[in-house]
């Protein structure tokens, strides 16, 4: 009995020990997602996305740590799980999709035998059944020849198709959830369209949800159905993909939707860059490059207020739904 | 496979050519280092005439070039020459002796890369745990400790106080006799004899030399062993194992696959240090070896002996690293295909 598979984030901590300080990489960040939800994670590069996104799965490794929170999936708490309860749980009911596929798959086993060992991680299965398995795994990540492709190692494939045996891999059992952290940027533009359509194609078929870290906004637009703003660590703004696309009331959303040329790009040219994460700001992680920052901004902290239809803002001079911002991008 | 044993081919036709540069090195050797052979042979004192007669016995009263070929031409049939101050043939000594040391060697490094391994995953997987701690102060002790200071304590302790090993004294015990001359090698004499009673001897002696380099040798393994570890561990291969739901002792697994190739290149360089490094462990235990003989050579500048160990050591660490590449080789699908 697969249940409803909901994941629930509540005020998660991560900080990273290193020599210069504790650096405060995840900052009390919650959200849901729910079954046939298509969560969108976007921020700049070092604004917690992949800390987040670990610290739920459980793989945070030292020098990082999880500091608070809970993690609660289909109504148990994986916080407190510890390896092997947790490990039942990753590539079950969660899938994890890595960046970079040359990095995930191992290079010296062979790829059956690393999916006969991920099969076997969570059933009894022969080694020809674990073949068949694993055979119709890749055929519906849409690789033609999957014999070749099992019996071959990893260096071996193109990079989109290490991709697919990545998501094949992870996707094996049928999970309710996947998470991903920025599956395709380590793939050229059409392939990663392909993998994208692919990935968003096994979510629809059954109601299962998806968490996706991406800095392409592009992808937020076309795939996901809600979107979390991340900024320092800390959740900024969340909504509908297009509650937040048309009508931005963080500023620092409005200023990453302004420095992408048009809906479908990547995010650059932003100004200045993330406060210090070891000393971190008291007030709102945004004001010292705030156009709209005040003193109540530099002393206190912004909290997530609920404005809603489940949309969430974080930010003292929120704009509301300010018609004329929509206009003027079209 | 098939390509697999191309390179092993490729990697061969190298052997003849290393040896060839290895025997030449061992020739320059012996005409760079100042000193009178012939002196050496007959002393200080004898005239003018007998001298003359041993340095012509010797070639060298030929021309540099020449005595170079004939040393090259004599190395490739496998003669080494005989030694200055015995006589005897340098071939056959070390053809006796070699084995001796090889029955310390292998099994010191066989014991080493077990222990080194198991200590170093688990220095590697618990680095910040006690049990990290404790293997990070037992690998530091293990490699501040030389083979001979540690056997030199274990004699102390095993075989003067508490008397559970034999005096080391060789192979053999001193009342033992050995066995029939067969091919001169006294392990292999006393297997074809069929004499069980003088292998178990050599066992017991063994033991203690084999503890002593091996736990050396093992610090280093340990080492190596954990820093793969600790850096596999932190890998996104790891991450996503752990991710798919892997069985932490296969993650392990997977960690360790990446510390082979290490493992194996370690094996091969420490064969070669410890192919000179016996030495001293030799001398404690009046063990029989190669690296006790060629040590005492150095020590009375017996050329035709120093030259001999330098090109059959060095060949033998040719040959074990020729082997180790072909295992990698064999081993990494990356590199088979
Ligand atoms: N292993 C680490 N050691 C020290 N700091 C780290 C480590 N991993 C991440 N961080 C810090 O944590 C912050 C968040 O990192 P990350 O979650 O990877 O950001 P994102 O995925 O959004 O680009 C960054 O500022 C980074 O400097
Ligand atoms: S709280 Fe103040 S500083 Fe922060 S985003 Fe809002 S206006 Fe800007
Ligand atoms: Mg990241």
């Amino acid at each position: 009995m697969k249940a409803s598979g909901e994941l629930k984030v509540e005020d998660l901590r991560v900080s990273f020990q290193t020599a210069q300080g504790t650096v405060r990489a995840v900052n009390g960040v919650g959200f849901v997602v729910k079954p046939g939800d298509v969560l969108g994670v976007v921020g700049e590069s070092g604004c917690g996305k992949s800390a987040t996104l670990r610290a739920i799965a459980g793989l945070t490794q030292p020098p990082g740590h999880i500091d608070g929170g809970r993690v609660e999936f289909d109504g148990r708490e994986l916080t407190g799980l510890g390896r092997g309860g947790l490990r039942r749980i990753l590539g079950n009911e969660i899938g994890f999709i890595s960046q970079s596929p040359f990095g995930a798959l191992n290079p010296i086993l062979s790829i059956e035998r690393q999916f006969r060992n991920v099969i076997k991680a969570h059933r009894r299965a022969s080694a020809r059944e674990c073949r068949e398995i694993a055979l119709k795994a890749l055929r519906d990540v849409g690789i033609a020849g999957p014999e070749r492709v099992l019996d071959g190692y990893a260096h071996q494939l193109s990079g989109g198709m290490a991709q697919r045996v990545v998501i094949a891999m992870a996707t094996v059992h049928n999970p309710q959830l996947i998470l991903a952290d920025e599956p395709t940027t380590a793939l050229d533009v059409t392939v990663q369209r392909q993998i994208l359509d692919l990935i968003t194609g096994l979510i629809a078929e059954s109601n299962r949800s998806m968490l996706i870290v991406t800095h392409d906004l592009g992808v937020v637009a076309q795939y996901c159905t809600r979107v979390l703003v991340m900024y320092a660590g800390q959740a900024v703004e969340e909504g509908t993909v297009d509650q937040v696309f048309r009508t931005p009331q963080h500023p620092y959303t409005q200023a990453l939707l302004a420095a992408v040329p048009k809906v479908g790009g990547e995010i650059r040219g932003l100004q200045g860059g993330l406060p210090d994460l070891i000393n971190y700001p008291s007030g709102c992680p945004y004001a010292d490059r705030c156009p709209k920052a005040t003193e109540v901004c530099v002393e206190t902290r912004p909290p997530m207020v609920r404005a809603g239809q489940g949309r969430r803002t974080a930010c003292h001079h929120a704009a509301g739904e300010v018609a004329g911002y929509a206009a003027a991008r079209s | 496979m098939r390509s697999t044993l191309t390179y092993a081919l490729k990697r061969l036709l190298l052997v003849p050519f290393m040896l060839f540069l290895i025997a030449t090195l061992s020739f320059l050797l012996l005409a760079l280092i100042p000193g009178d052979p012939a002196v050496l042979i007959v002393g200080e004192f004898a005239d003018q005439e007998t001298l003359a007669r041993v340095r012509a016995d010797l070639g060298l009263d030929r021309p540099f070039w020449e005595q170079y070929l004939t040393y090259l031409a004599a190395v490739a049939q496998a003669d080494l020459g005989q030694s200055y101050l015995t006589g005897t043939p340098v071939m056959e000594e070390i053809g006796q002796r070699l084995p001796n040391s090889l029955v310390i060697i292998i099994p010191s490094l066989l014991m080493a890369v077990v222990v080194g391994t198991v200590v170093g995953t688990a220095g590697g997987y618990f680095r910040r745990g006690p049990v990290g701690k404790v293997t990070s102060v037992l690998i530091s002790a293990a490699q501040g400790v030389p083979p001979f200071f540690l056997a030199i304590v274990l004699i102390y302790l095993l075989v003067f106080t508490i008397r559970m090993f034999p005096v080391p004294t060789g192979m053999l015990y001193s009342s033992m006799r050995p066995p029939p001359e067969v091919t001169g090698v006294v392990p292999l004499d006393a297997l074809l004899a069929g004499q069980w009673s003088v292998l178990g001897a050599i066992t017991a002696h063994a033991i203690l030399p084999v503890i002593a380099t091996g736990l050396f040798l093992a610090s280093y393994f340990a080492k190596t062993v954990r820093t793969s570890v600790t850096q596999a561990m932190a890998t996104p291969q790891v991450e996503f194992a752990r991710a798919c739901g892997l069985p932490e002792r296969q993650v392990v697994r997977y960690a360790l696959l990446t510390a082979r190739t290490s493992v194996l290149t370690y094996t091969a360089v420490l064969f070669g240090v410890m192919l000179s490094a016996t030495a001293v462990v030799e001398v404690v235990f009046s063990w029989p070896g190669i690296g006790a003989w060629a040590l005492d050579g150095v020590l009375k500048g017996d050329l035709p002996i120093i030259q001999g160990f330098i090109v059959v050591t060095g060949g033998l660490v040719i040959i074990a690293y020729v082997v180790l590449d072909v295992l990698v080789a064999a081993l990494d699908p990356r590199i088979r295909h």
